[in-house]
């Protein structure tokens, strides 16, 4: 709003006030965060919306979460067989929020259903007394040929890098790719020269959503911005190895702080997917076009808000150190697809 | 329909019945000084009141029985003339009208045949005088013709800042805007602030919100008919004024003197020239501007008595540049109109006036970004291909007859990419485009029944052709695959077009329309405001043309000798076909390719009162225009099907001007309008998607802002004329008690001064705002004039 507010300002005397509208209270609707890729089993988080001007407080965030659902996952085989499994809720330590899974990922290792690439999986929720639907297909995964490290030409300072890389679109294929990432390592000069720490992401951010309408065919160098921290653009660099100079107690010193470390995760998604993420993108992007005709995320639950999306992954540990070059993709554990 | 045609067999066949000893008196009406063409001057019988006006050229044709008549020339602002004619044949008469202003230095009273509104056939249908609107106060010194219009009654603005005509509940899309007969896809100069027609260059706008005469056509709801000026055939003349916003020069003159003419204006805005010195180099926004131009001209040849060519043209663009050097983005986005417009008038009789033009448009909008070594750049446009040959035949005083027909071509490039990565480069294989075929005939008539009755009936015949690629996409001629396009779904309309009068007396009338209009080009949006983004999308198998059919019933009445005019008209209008995005889906999902998946159709309808009181004469003069009206939308799939009320949808509209001749020198004039809230789609849920805070939209259209209101007050000031320099001081006050009208509003959670708020920390709260521009704004512009 701020870029918008600016770009009147530039043009125009403008002032604004506060003022305050009757909005009708919301009705309440289940919002579905779930996803499924290839060689994991389903995750779903499942929250509820709230009208618009509900006060934000304290427990605010605690009661968003949908603890009383029933979550079902099915998909059927080439023979024709069914596989259908119930989702449970992730048990104590993870039990803050409310996530469902195939419970045997934790208690009968081996035995969860896991996603499997071309398939379309079915999601069903049962929540007061509504059933809530979904389909969603794990589409074929389209490696990059290759990532390297290279410095920001037009960065400040010359630890500035960023991710390139090189992707041949398979032609023939309307595919939509999305685009996340995460610092697994990211050193701050602690306070008061005591040493550094990670401060590292927590989860994946989302980088890009979009379509290959211009791209389609081509082989050609791109490059991964860093995300902002809600994700989309503008977006910032990466940091190689450095020096951080400090004056402390009028004692001029520094302190080393290593390269980051970055996790790609180059996504092919569905198109009902795409429209979700991509309205997503465009919202923390643009921050609301006062403008634009008011648009709603395109969601594919059927009776509710949110996405189910179906992810053909492929994944890439980048460490930035200049000139650094990435041909083979990363195996990723559990923890690391979030 | 089976009726409608009946009904103009018989009027053709009553044309049959006069003839006996009957003689025409034709010719040109001009304006002494300049020699300008004068459009819509009333000649006619001073005794009989038989008569007829001046058309879009200037020339009339009236034909009587045999005698002695005086007949009258009269035109708003001018000296009218009278002449003792012995009409015993055909006689060719042009006439040379004087500038009453010129004559005694004062503001004119009025000579017109003041009582046109209650006489003519004609209804929904207003005149704006562009030395009239001259004088009304404007913001920021720019006189802007659709602001003006906006005035009307059963004209809704769209806003704070919106040049955008919202008539009779048609969206922005169903106005045909005419520049000497050449379409004006987009006739917005920054966002809608301002309208792209330079008041200078204007001689004449006339606009047509109802009752559509047959000759228009492919737009539901209005024509706004602009001629530009001819030029000064005389003499050579400068004018031009300076402004706060901008500065205009126009420069006419002969080229052969009496024979023919140019004019040649142009307009700059200069706020980013000004602005660039104070924004610092180390401010990352710097770079930024936004600019505007435009570029009338017109020359004419009077090649004979009988031929004139005209051929005049349009050029402008808008330039809004955008770069922020923190994050390294640099944003261009030009965009503009241009037309050209070649015309040739021949008179085969002094009855029979021909017109004839060829036209070409062309509106192009381009957004590039670039971001270290990436460069996207979107375009779009449309072009057009345009001839047609219009007839006027005036057999009697109690006919007169309009045919023609006319041909366009339209290119559309609807949204279109190509992009760079470093050294790859990322295009189409071609440019995506769509090509249709656009053509109309049309008859109509002016008929006089009988001295109380008269009516006007006319039936416009229309087609569209979308073009389509071959399937096989193999043409035989080359032997190779290829784009061969072929006629794809077509559609055509029969348009019947009636309106009637009926006097009740020699001061009112009765009369009434119905009208049927197809539209077979839309403009697909997806903003509140007329962005430069909009599509134009043609109508083709998955896109059907839009549809109205209108009635309207008004009184009109006019008091103290044409003194006051009154109005009174209801309105009721249906529409089909409508069209807006589908939910979800972005212009640039159609990027290279056809956009007919995007849509969702409906209908709508608007009903409505517009009551107008006009005071034409004395040294008050001015207008009180208000509109009831009510404009609703039928969508399937928006709104989950529920009828929603259209984004222009307005109860109540309200606008006052008034114009006062002080004294010799000083002109005050002032404006108040009042109108409902615009309706607006508000968040009312907000939900968590990846930690981050997201709106849903439920009932569309379904809150209102509040009123918009504003009162201006103006002052010109013109010292006594020195030799051949003359000049004039406008001062204005735009929203004198500054009222803060709402502009846009948004919601926001905010999180304490300082803090970084998240709904899991539960230090957010949810507000909203209302963002208002355009506070109490004087300005001051110099025009001058030698």
């Amino acid at each position: 709003m701020k870029k918008y507010l600016f770009i009147l300002t530039l043009l125009f005397i403008s002032c604004q006030e506060e003022i305050t509208f009757d909005l009708p209270s919301a009705n309440e609707k289940i919002v579905v965060e779930g996803s499924i890729e290839q060689g994991f089993p389903p995750y779903v988080l499942l929250t509820r919306n709230e009208g618009y001007f509900e006060p934000v407080d304290t427990n605010t965030y605690n009661n968003l979460f949908v603890k009383d659902a029933i979550v079902k996952v099915w998909t059927y085989n080439e023979d024709g067989t069914k596989d259908s499994v119930m989702l449970e809720q992730l048990p104590a330590p993870f039990d803050s929020i409310s996530i469902y899974t195939d419970i045997n990922v934790i208690t009968n290792p081996g035995l969860e259903m896991r996603g499997e690439i071309g398939k379309t999986y079915n999601l069903e929720i049962q929540w007061n007394n509504q059933i809530i639907t979904s389909s969603t297909t794990i589409p074929e995964p389209t490696p990059l040929d290759c990532l390297w490290v290279e410095k920001n030409p037009s960065a400040d300072e010359i630890f500035e890098c960023d991710i390139r890389a090189i992707y041949s679109d398979p032609a023939d294929i309307e595919n939509n790719v999305l685009v996340r990432s995460k610092r697994t390592e990211h050193w701050k000069k602690k306070k008061n020269n005591n040493g550094i720490k990670n401060d590292n992401d927590p989860f994946l951010i989302l980088v890009d959503a979009g379509p290959d309408v211009l791209i389609n065919g081509e082989s050609f160098e791109t490059f991964f911005p860093k995300p902002r921290e809600q994700g989309g653009f503008p977006s910032g660099n990466y940091n190689t190895d450095r020096y951080e100079t400090f004056n402390e107690n009028g004692i001029e010193d520094s302190v080393f702080l290593p390269h980051d470390v970055v996790l790609i995760k180059f996504c092919q998604i569905d198109k009902p997917s795409l429209m979700f993420w991509r309205g997503v993108v465009r919202q923390v992007t643009s921050g609301g076009n006062p403008f634009a005709e008011p648009a709603n995320l395109s969601s594919n639950i059927n009776g509710g808000l949110g996405t189910w999306t179906g992810y053909g992954a492929a994944y890439y540990k980048v460490p930035i150190i200049e000139d650094t070059t990435i041909l083979e993709q990363y195996d990723v554990e559990i923890t690391d697809i979030f | 329909m089976r009726e409608l045609i009946f009904i103009i067999i018989f009027l053709l066949i009553t044309l049959c019945g006069f003839g006996q000893n009957q003689y025409t008196i034709s010719g040109y009406v001009q304006d002494d000084g300049s020699g300008e063409s004068l459009i819509g001057v009333s000649v006619y019988d001073k005794a009989s009141y038989k008569g007829t006006a001046t058309n879009q050229y200037g020339f009339y044709s009236l034909t009587l029985e045999e005698g002695v008549y005086d007949i009258l020339y009269s035109f708003i602002g001018y000296k009218s003339i009278e002449k003792n004619i012995n009409l015993n044949k055909d006689i060719r008469l042009n006439i040379s009208l004087t500038n009453e202003s010129i004559l005694t230095d004062e503001v004119i009273i009025s000579g017109e045949r003041l009582d046109k509104n209650v006489n003519s056939s004609n209804m929904s249908q207003a005149k704006i005088e562009v030395d009239n609107i001259k004088q009304l106060p404007v913001i920021l010194g720019e006189v802007d013709v659709l602001k003006s219009a906006q005035l009307l009654p059963g004209i809704q603005s769209g806003g704070e800042g919106n040049s955008g005509l919202y008539v009779r509940g048609g969206g922005p899309d169903q106005n045909l805007i005419l520049l000497d007969e050449a379409v004006v896809y987009n006739a917005a100069h920054l966002f809608g602030f301002f309208s792209v027609f330079n008041a200078d260059a204007i001689k004449d706008i006339n606009i047509i919100k109802g009752g559509m005469p047959a000759e228009y056509g492919g737009r539901l709801s209005s024509v706004l008919d602009i001629t530009m000026k001819d030029g000064n055939n005389k003499k050579y003349q400068a004018d031009g004024g300076i402004g706060l916003l901008s500065s205009r020069l126009t420069l006419q003159g002969p080229i052969e003197k009496n024979k023919s003419s140019f004019i040649v204006s142009g307009r700059r805005t200069y706020v980013d020239v000004l602005s660039k010195p104070f924004m610092d180099k180390e401010n990352p926004f710097s770079g930024s501007g936004y600019y505007f131009y435009d570029l009338t001209t017109k020359i004419n040849y009077k090649i004979s008595d009988k031929d004139r060519l005209y051929l005049s043209g349009y050029f402008g663009r808008d330039v809004f540049d955008f770069s922020n050097t923190d994050n390294d983005i640099g944003i261009s986005i030009p965009w503009g109109n241009a037309t050209t417009s070649l015309r040739w008038n021949h008179l085969f009789s002094d009855k029979l006036f021909m017109n004839t033009a060829l036209i070409f448009t062309d509106y192009r909008f381009e957004f590039n970004i670039a971001q270290q070594d990436f460069e996207l750049k979107i375009f779009s446009g449309i072009n057009d291909w345009n001839s047609k040959i219009d007839f006027l035949y005036q057999p009697n005083q109690r006919h007169t007859i309009r045919f023609g027909t006319n041909y366009i071509f339209h290119e559309f490039t609807p949204g279109n990419a190509t992009g760079r990565s470093g050294d790859v480069v990322f295009e189409p294989d071609e440019i995506y485009k769509q090509y249709s075929h656009e053509a109309a005939a049309y008859l109509s008539d002016d008929f006089d029944v009988s001295d109380i009755f008269k009516i006007h009936a006319g039936l416009r015949f229309s087609y569209f052709q979308e073009l389509i690629t071959d399937s096989t996409g193999f043409n035989p001629n080359v032997e190779e695959m290829s784009n061969n396009w072929i006629g794809g779904k077509d559609y055509f309309g029969l348009e019947p077009r009636l309106t009637f009068r009926y006097k009740i007396n020699p001061t009112s009338s009765l009369k009434g329309a119905y009208t049927q209009n197809y539209q077979y080009i839309h403009l697909a949006s997806t903003s509140s405001v007329s962005l430069p983004t909009d599509l134009w999308v043609p109508s083709s198998a998955a896109i059907k043309p839009k549809f109205s059919d209108q009635y309207a019933f008004g009184y009109f009445k006019n008091f103290q000798d044409n003194m006051y005019e009154t109005s009174i008209e209801a309105y009721y209008k249906e529409m089909e076909n409508l069209i807006e995005y589908k939910e979800g889906i972005l212009p640039e999902d159609n990027t290279n390719s056809s956009s007919d998946d995007s849509f969702v159709f409906g209908d709508g309808n608007s009903y409505g009162i517009e009551l107008l009181l006009k005071k034409n004469k004395g040294k008050t003069t001015g207008w009180l225009g208000y509109t009831w009206s009510k404009t609703t939308r039928y969508f399937d799939e928006i709104n989950e099907g529920e009828p929603f009320p259209a984004k222009y949808d307005r109860r109540h509209d309200l606008s006052i001007t008034a114009t006062h001749q002080l004294s010799k020198s000083w002109v005050l004039s002032s404006v108040f309008v009042y109108a409902t809230g615009n309706a607006i789609t508000l968040p009312t849920e907000r939900y968590i998607i990846g930690g981050n805070i997201f709106t849903e939209y439920t009932s569309r259209n379904g809150f209102r802002m509040d009123p918009y209101h504003r009162l201006d007050i103006g002052a010109t000031y013109t010292p006594k004329k020195k030799k051949k320099f003359e000049s004039s001081w406008n001062f204005s006050i735009y929203n004198l008690y500054s009222r803060k009208n709402p502009y846009f509003i948004y919601f926001d959670l905010e999180a304490p001064e300082g803090e970084d708020g998240s709904i899991q920390t539960g230090n957010l709260t949810p507000k909203a705002y209302q963002v208002s521009i355009f506070p109490i704004l004087p300005s001051i512009t110099w025009n001058f004039s030698f």
